[in-house]
């Protein structure tokens, strides 16, 4: 089918008017689905054309510009203004600031700087009725209204295109560092953690890194890898001296007895480093990929448990924050991990006592989404979709925005549940 | 009614002393905007800020019942809003006079400068209406309190019955229902009564060089009860080169009376201590019970024009709480040590009336070896309150346990507090919830350490 | 609408909500009811039908599906320290007053997160948290008295929002009884939402999304070591422009804020605290973190200040003079006092470079209509708090205040800005939505809220302006509170 590029926002108005009137699907944007067969369901629409610099006020710490912009580009005109705005995307050359706050991308660097939310100050968008809105502004402080902008982050744009975004950025920092300690065991990761969360200073971020994929990778400590239980990646920004005041103080961890190196990653090796922490959790099309929150202090055992029932699987944690990432090969069935969850959520049900959602991230090309459907549910309470549900139906009453989407795909569950019941 | 008119009309006169047998029309209309200065209601601009200091706020959660509802309420009843119901009344009856949001409100609100008055015209009132004060408040609060030789004197088989525990057997036997109830909590609440100390005599030197002459102000409960701190604090003033004289004719402040809406029967009181503190020569008027040196500082409040007021001036110049003048005269270290850990609690005339709160932490950090340990709340009224304890008996205990259990957070061994109110009240409930700290008023450790004495834990 | 005291449903309402919470926690009587007329905003007043005191969510839902069944409005309220009206009871109706639910539930500190129900003090919980080496960070003016309800429902700022955000930047999860009493749970311990961030809408509601009866919030380490720093300026362009400088070079203070002349000299009247009175603007500049890079910050503000034309720069030497200097500021308000008996506060943003410009502005209109304007503000977030002072008494005057609040708030806009940064819409500001958004943004805010709120049985009339409230003229203006 044939792609869309609107030049203008009133392009992409008309646009979506006349999908509406003839109930055409559309996929806007360049963020990804669940399962890529489903893209072909849809009207692609290319924004990037709506790629300008609307205004930068460098004194002010804000930005506006449009949502086709790369965030690669995004960054670069920060850069230049010695700014920038501390989250990460995956394949920043080709993901758009409109990608960003639809998919509420999250990386490492939250654990310190927080994530989309807590930059996104105002937004224009189009609605499913072609309803081209504004909300917030471009101060920082604003009570007028409803905040529309924040309420389509994490939208997977089943709700409106976004055409523009008002950011508040920060300073540069003078420096950046990545530190990588290769931990013999469990214990003395879960020690590092606590040390580095309880410190005087703040880690920007600290990734526990396990599993096949990163044993891979030539920028991590080659030493004795088979000794190498996992890798504890810790972000450092700030000012010279506040980092060579924090590198003094993690020192004598590296003569610890469990750790087998520590190490300062490479001047060129950070964008890489970055990019793969993203982007581990990001579509692959021959893995499946698997998000699990919990509660940041059982993070380290929660990983091991985990990679206990996955040998083969690879972990990526963003430990200060109680998130895991989980990425299996495609040979895994679903049937195989069902078992394996509900005996992880049995080992640590002495610990844990509420219920542990493994939310899908993304599924290996391969399989058929018929199959994902009945898989897997959404973890949700029924009133959840139901507000969701009722959104969208005011949103994009002819739902004909990103309707292939993971939300939707619960709230049909929920409702047909419900529908049953009745 | 003509609220305008009303606007900076100060109280032009204060009802003659009326005899509360006199009987007038029963529904007399006291105009209260005649008793409260309109513009103090106009200093409130609403914010709110003060309502999460408030004890029965905090308490009870209910809007009536914190400072900027009750001036709300207090206002549109002067206004004719609304009837004075008695839902109203309880509203402001809770009220613990502790004044704590005074110190929390912006823009200067003289909270206790609108309560009082209107509390004295409720009185009045009530006295138009015919209604008679109960016994418990004639007898008890205005005839037996007030004088301390009458306590003392209440207090023998009290004291003689503590000695033998008889006391406990009592509490702890049916026959304790037999007591009007505030009698009963007047008796749960005696502190342990100790030796039969003699009343202080009038002259006491100074040790070394002497630096000021001081006048010690004894008050009536609390030199009924709490004697032993009177002597700890001629002492501890003599330890700072300060000769001390004790007047012999002084009497109770008359905080009882005024604080019931009884402004009247408090005016023998102030010109009893204007006579008997007169002396030029003294530097200081020495007060070492918050509530007592809280009435004596604001005593022009409540006899504006009905006293010599320059003679008034010069007495209240020199009203100083006792930390609050060991402090401004720079105390000398005392060196007994007393290795422990203590907590402090603000009594609610020092800090919020008087606005003292460093002062008696800078004297106990002077002790060595004393370790103090910040009490959560410690702002927060106990709930003594005066005679509240006796006239609210619920949330004077909810207040109680609620600050017993802030205490029991801290794991301090001493517990202190510099008002004759709260300390009977934190026995009382210290007892009640099983709660063994040493309790006492500051100078009484202060004392202990410069004659190298421990406290009895 | 026929108001709830004009049914004849007032007396079996009143019955079952006795019934359910006893006679205490449900105020019937006019003299009790009447102190929830109004909230920090007193111009409107209206005394609601019933009030009444749940400590559970469990009541609230029972409250809230009585009053479906009723069908009466009903509105939610905290400690009711609104500065716009978020409080004022539109059609009378059930009030469902918060403040008993006030129990910290979980402080989970290695986790980062705390667990409180909605009538939970901001103070308090900072209080809670002392010795632990983290902190609530949203820091309104009012944090002694308001709640974190009320701070949910506004989206508060305060002093240190400039470094740490706002109240919508530090909520991990919500419990929210919405309008039919269902409840809605959003987020958690680490924030995990799926879908549109409808933690992030609810916040600043305002209360007609429904009522939330528990709060997880995020708990912020306290920074290593803080310094403030005193510049005293002579010309206010020289005050605002070093302020603008200092972030524009990359340093991100704890918090700045301003005070004009006019506040100076109150406050030194009232509190003889040292300032100059003679020059045009003081600034306090906080600045905290690593005790390893703080000193490099405060030795660039210092020159940044000097370079401005600052007259004099102090730094706070020991941690009483911070606290003194923190206190000058907290109570200019009160001191205000001393300048007029009435004055009225208003609140707007524009962004921080446009401070020269408004500041002029303000004094154009100061001159224009022969009143008397005096700054205290969040320089630093580009929030102005303008304070009008006049005589009440003063037909004439009165009116050009409310003249002269709109001519300010306007230029707010024109400069790219916001007629609200922190005090809310409540009903104050109603009738500027239309002038800040299109019929078509309102038309789409419309849309949410008739999601959350269909029957528009909850907070009737707020955020959103309505037909009948279109023509709602402001008689008086505000006499505000300190913020």
């Amino acid at each position: 089918m044939q792609t869309l590029t609107p030049e203008t926002p009133s392009d992409l108005v008309e646009l979506i008017h006349k999908s509406a009137t003839s109930q055409t699907k559309l996929r806007i944007g360049t963020h990804q689905p669940i399962q890529q067969s489903e893209v072909e369901q849809s009207r692609l629409v290319n924004i990037s054309k709506l790629n300008q610099l609307v205004e930068h006020s460098t004194r002010d710490l804000t930005i506006i510009v449009e949502a086709g912009m790369t965030f690669q580009k995004f960054y670069e005109k920060l850069a230049q203004q010695n700014q920038w705005l501390p989250v990460n995307v995956p394949a920043p050359e080709t993901t758009t600031i409109g990608s960003l706050i639809a998919a509420n991308y999250a990386g490492p660097l939250q654990l310190k700087h927080g994530t989309v939310r807590d930059y996104l100050l105002g937004i224009k968008a189009i609605d499913g009725n072609g309803n081209y809105f504004k909300a917030g502004g471009k101060v920082v402080k604003n009570v007028a209204g409803y905040d529309l902008s924040r309420l389509l982050i994490g939208s997977q744009g089943t709700l409106a295109a976004i055409t523009e975004a008002t950011f508040h950025v920060k300073p540069l920092p003078p420096r950046k560092s990545w530190i990588v300690i290769a931990c013999q065991t469990w214990s003395i990761a879960e020690s590092l953690i606590e040390f580095c969360l309880n410190a005087s200073w703040q880690p920007s971020a600290i990734e526990l890194l396990t599993g096949k994929t990163w044993l891979e990778k030539s920028y991590l400590p080659t030493t004795d890898k088979q000794k190498t239980t996992c890798y504890l990646a810790i972000c450092l920004t700030g000012a010279a001296s506040e980092i060579d005041f924090i590198l003094e103080e993690l020192n004598p961890w590296e003569t610890h007895s469990e750790v087998n190196s520590q190490s300062q990653i490479d001047e060129q090796y950070l964008e890489t480093i970055e990019t793969e922490l993203i982007e581990f959790a990001s579509p692959k099309p021959e893995a499946w990929i698997f998000q699990c929150h919990i509660r940041p202090k059982q993070i380290v055992y929660f990983t091991e448990v985990c990679k206990k029932y996955f040998p083969t699987g690879s972990f990526q944690a963003h430990a200060g924050n109680g998130i895991l990432n989980i990425q299996l090969s495609e040979e895994c069935s679903i049937d195989s991990f069902k078992t394996s969850f509900k005996k992880i959520e049995q080992e640590l049900s002495k610990y844990y006592q509420s219920k542990i959602n493994f939310r899908l991230l993304q599924a290996p090309h391969s399989i058929p989404m018929a199959e994902i459907r009945s898989g897997f549910q959404y973890p949700q309470a029924a009133i959840m979709h139901k507000m969701n549900r009722l959104l969208k139906e005011r949103f994009d009453p002819n739902f004909i925005l990103q309707t292939n989407n993971p939300i939707y795909e619960a709230t049909a569950a929920y409702l047909n549940e419900t529908a049953t019941k009745a | 009614m003509s609220v305008k008119e009303s606007l900076n009309v100060e109280a032009p006169q204060l009802s003659a002393p009326t005899s509360t047998e006199k009987k007038s029309c029963s529904q007399s209309a006291v105009s209260f905007d005649t008793k409260v200065n309109y513009d103090r209601f106009l200093d409130c601009i609403h914010c709110g800020l003060c309502t999460a200091t408030c004890p029965t706020y905090v308490e009870l959660g209910n809007e009536n019942d914190g400072p900027r509802g009750r001036i709300h309420l207090m206002r549109a009843v002067t206004d004719e809003r609304v009837e004075l119901s008695p839902q109203i009344r309880q509203h402001l009856d809770l009220c613990l006079d502790c004044r704590a949001c005074e110190t929390a409100c912006p823009s200067g609100v003289k909270y206790g400068e609108i309560i009082e008055p209107f509390r004295s015209a409720l009185a009045e009132k009530d006295r138009n209406d015919g209604k008679k004060l109960d016994l418990f408040h004639r007898l008890i609060l205005f005839k037996l309190f007030p004088s301390a030789k009458l306590t003392r004197l209440s207090l023998i088989p009290a004291r003689i019955a503590q000695s033998i525990k008889l006391d406990q057997w009592f509490l702890n036997s049916p026959l304790k229902k037999l007591l009007p109830k505030k009698i009963l909590a007047l008796t749960e609440m005696l502190p342990p009564l100790g030796a039969n100390l003699p009343s202080l005599p009038t002259h006491l030197p100074a040790k070394g060089k002497q630096r000021a002459k001081v006048a010690l102000f004894t008050g009536c409960v609390a030199d009924a009860v709490f004697r032993s701190t009177h002597w700890a604090t001629a002492r501890v003033l003599q330890e700072n080169g300060c000769e001390v004289v004790v007047p012999k004719n002084q009497t109770c402040c008359g905080a009882i009376h005024v604080h019931s809406g009884q402004e009247d029967q408090a005016r023998p009181y102030l010109e009893a201590n204007l006579t008997a503190f007169e002396d030029p020569s003294i530097d200081a008027i020495i007060v070492n019970v918050a509530g007592c040196g809280a009435m004596l500082k604001e005593y022009h409040h409540h006899f504006k024009e009905t006293t010599d007021q320059k003679r008034l001036k010069t007495f209240m110049s020199k009203v100083k709480d006792v930390h609050e003048f060991l402090d401004e005269l720079g105390v000398i270290p005392p060196k007994g040590r007393i290795e422990a850990t203590a907590t402090y609690h603000d009594a609610c005339h020092l800090r919020h009336a008087q606005q003292i709160a460093a002062a008696p932490r800078n004297l106990l950090n002077q002790i060595p070896g004393l370790k103090l340990i910040p009490l959560p709340e410690s702002e927060l009224c106990c709930g003594a309150a005066g005679t509240y304890n006796l006239t609210q008996p619920e949330m004077a205990n909810r207040l109680g346990v609620r600050k017993i259990e802030n205490v029991k957070r801290t794991d301090a061994e001493l517990l202190l507090a510099a008002n004759a109110g709260c300390l009977l009240q934190l026995h009382k409930v210290a007892k009640q919830q099983h709660l063994n700290s040493w309790i006492g008023h500051p100078i009484d450790l202060l004392d202990l350490s410069y004659q190298q004495k421990q406290p009895k834990l | 609408m026929e108001t709830l005291s004009q049914t004849s449903s007032l007396p079996l309402l009143e019955a079952k909500f006795t019934e359910l919470l006893g006679k205490d926690r449900v105020l019937t009587s006019p003299s009790e009811r009447l102190v929830y007329e109004c909230d920090g905003f007193t111009l409107e007043k209206n005394i609601p039908d019933l009030v009444v005191l749940p400590e559970t969510t469990e009541e609230v839902v029972a409250i809230v599906k009585l009053c479906n069944e009723y069908q009466v409005p009903f509105l939610p309220r905290g400690a009711g320290t609104s500065l716009a009206g978020g409080c004022f009871p539109f059609d009378g109706g059930v009030m469902i007053v918060l403040t008993r639910m006030k129990k910290i539930i979980e402080l989970q500190v290695r986790d980062r997160y705390a667990v409180v129900q909605p009538g939970v003090i901001n103070s308090a919980l900072t209080r809670a948290l002392q010795g632990t080496g983290y902190h609530y960070a949203p820091d309104p003016s009012s944090q002694i008295a308001c709640t974190i309800g009320g701070n949910v429902a506004t989206n508060s700022g305060g002093p240190h929002t400039l470094k740490y955000g706002v109240t919508v930047n530090h909520i991990l999860g919500l419990e929210i009884v919405l309008h039919d009493g269902s409840i809605l749970e959003l987020g958690g311990p680490t924030g995990e939402q799926f879908g549109p961030d409808l933690i992030s809408v609810f916040v600043g509601s305002e209360g007609t999304f429904g009522i939330c009866t528990k709060v997880w919030v995020r708990l912020t380490p306290d920074p290593e070591a803080r310094k403030t720093v005193l510049a005293v300026f002579d010309d206010m362009d020289n005050a605002t422009e070093a302020i603008s400088e200092i972030i524009g070079q990359g340093i991100i203070p704890a918090a700045m804020e301003m005070m004009d002349q006019g506040i100076t000299q109150a406050v030194e009247e009232a509190f003889h605290f040292g300032f100059p009175t003679d020059a045009k603007a003081v600034v306090i500049i906080e600045i905290d973190g690593l005790q390893a890079g703080l000193q490099e910050q405060q030795d660039a503000i210092l020159k940044i200040c000097q370079d401005f034309g600052a007259r004099e720069v102090r730094h706070a030497q020991t941690e009483a003079e911070r606290l003194q200097i923190w206190q000058a500021r907290k109570k200019a308000f009160g001191a205000i006092g001393r300048l007029s008996s009435s004055f009225c506060t208003q609140d707007g943003v524009v962004p921080r470079t446009k401070l020269p410009e408004m500041l002029r502005q303000v004094a154009a209109v100061s001159e224009k209509y022969g009143l008397r304007i005096v700054n205290v503000f969040h320089a630093g977030d580009g929030n102005i708090h303008p304070i009008l002072l006049f005589d009440e008494r003063d037909e004439e005057q009165v009116r050009q205040v409310l003249e002269a609040s709109d001519e300010i708030l306007e230029t707010c806009l024109d400069l790219g800005g916001t007629v609200t940064g922190e005090h809310g819409i409540g009903i104050e500001k109603l009738s500027f939505m239309p002038r800040m958004f299109t019929e078509t943004d309102l038309a789409v805010m419309k849309n949410v809220k008739e999601v959350f709120n269909p029957s528009q049985l909850l907070s009737p009339k707020k955020k959103l302006p309505s037909e009948d409230i279109k023509e709602l003229k402001r008689l008086k203006p505000g006499r505000h509170a300190p913020h």
